[in-house]
């Protein structure tokens, strides 16, 4: 192994949950943001030319990540973006470089505080668990518009947590 | 239903509508909102996610590995070329083998006699071979043969005055482009034996 080939593990090693976290943020799967990541590296293999320095390799590792998700999203129709939850194209390019981590912990806090119950329960089968939103309706023994409802007001609950935030 | 529960019902199965349906809903400022809401409560989600070591470690094998098999294809074709050259570079040779004739005995019948002899002055016939750098082989072939054969080329007659030395045998390499001095020379290296030329006919002494 070369001394090149040693520093880019230590770099991986370094830097992967960061760089497969801010890829899972905008892509939203699993095996799409170990790809992403796996590309990166694999440029940086491939290409003896570029050198990292230690001071900047972070932010060089994750602007790549940033921009190779921004490809794949922009080459995807507007269902498909929809389908995946892709974010809207005026705000794919306002993402900061560590994909907004303040406002996703102020999130996560705003999820687990959301009333009544039935709120936090939908938004978690439905964002966590990936369930449809007649599976949830099924599931809770409800109607898709009750679901609805529940939906609008949890997000609703969540914006205004932002906002004091 | 409001605009909300709408754009709920669309995104169950956003293949329903067009992009012209879609690109209606989300101009709409307060759907735009909810919706960036909703791909930022997904990411809440996915940035919980643990990555574990080994799963690190796994993905930097996948890593080498397919960047050695990359290393493994570009030395494969490398190699693919240099045998396709050496093929090349080997048939080229062997043809050119092929086309150097084995000296065969030249029949005792044939009319060295019918040849035109004073046509030519005798060492201006290298610019008449047609084929460079055209060797003979003789291999194990009598002197009297050998002789008949370069005498013929150069359009001469051949006179053997020793009875001897017609019948040695040589192996004895001829370059048609070499003049028929240098030929001569070359002969007479070999011993007993003394050719020369003397009015257009080729004499072994």
């Amino acid at each position: 192994m070369t001394t090149r080939e040693k520093n880019l593990e230590t770099l991986f090693k370094q830097h992967y949950r960061q760089m497969y976290r801010l890829a899972t943020i905008l892509l939203h799967d699993d095996a799409e943001s170990k790809d992403i990541v796996h590309d990166v590296f694999a440029q940086l293999l491939a290409s003896p030319t570029i050198e990292l320095h230690e001071q900047t390799a972070a932010a060089f590792l994750l602007i790549s990540v940033r921009n190779r998700c921004l490809n794949v999203i922009r080459n995807r129709k507007i269902q498909e973006r929809v389908q995946r939850l892709y974010l809207l194209d005026q705000d794919t390019t306002i993402i900061p470089p560590d994909g907004g981590n303040e406002e996703l912990k102020a999130l996560s806090v705003g999820i687990s505080q959301l009333m009544p119950p039935i709120c936090r329960e939908i938004i978690e089968l439905h964002f966590r668990d990936g369930l449809t939103f007649r599976e949830i309706a099924h599931r809770l023994g409800v109607s898709e518009t009750t679901i609805y409802k529940h939906l609008r007001s949890a997000l609703l609950q969540l914006r205004e947590h932002l906002k004091r935030n | 239903m409001n605009k909300n529960e709408l754009l709920f019902q669309m995104m169950e199965q956003p293949q329903l509508y067009t992009a012209e349906e879609w690109q209606e809903i989300l101009s709409d400022e307060e759907c735009r909102e909810i919706y960036t809401l909703m791909a930022k409560t997904k990411s809440a989600f996915d940035s919980q996610k643990e990555i574990d070591d080994k799963t690190i470690d796994v993905e930097w094998k996948k890593l080498t590995l397919s960047s050695r098999r990359n290393w493994l294809r570009i030395a494969a074709m490398f190699i693919g070329v240099l045998m396709l050259s050496g093929i090349t570079f080997a048939a080229i040779h062997m043809l050119r083998f092929m086309i150097v004739p084995k000296f065969q005995p030249v029949p005792t019948e044939q009319p060295l006699q019918a040849k035109p002899t004073a046509a030519h002055p005798a060492d201006n016939n290298k610019n008449d071979s047609t084929i460079a750098m055209q060797a003979v082989v003789f291999e194990n072939v009598p002197l009297d043969s050998i002789i008949k054969e370069i005498a013929c080329y150069h359009h001469l007659d051949v006179e053997l005055q020793n009875e001897e030395a017609k019948q040695l045998r040589f192996y004895f390499v001829w370059k048609q482009d070499d003049n028929l001095q240098e030929v001569i020379e070359k002969l007479n290296m070999f011993e007993h034996v003394n050719t020369t030329v003397e009015n257009n006919k080729l004499i072994v002494k």
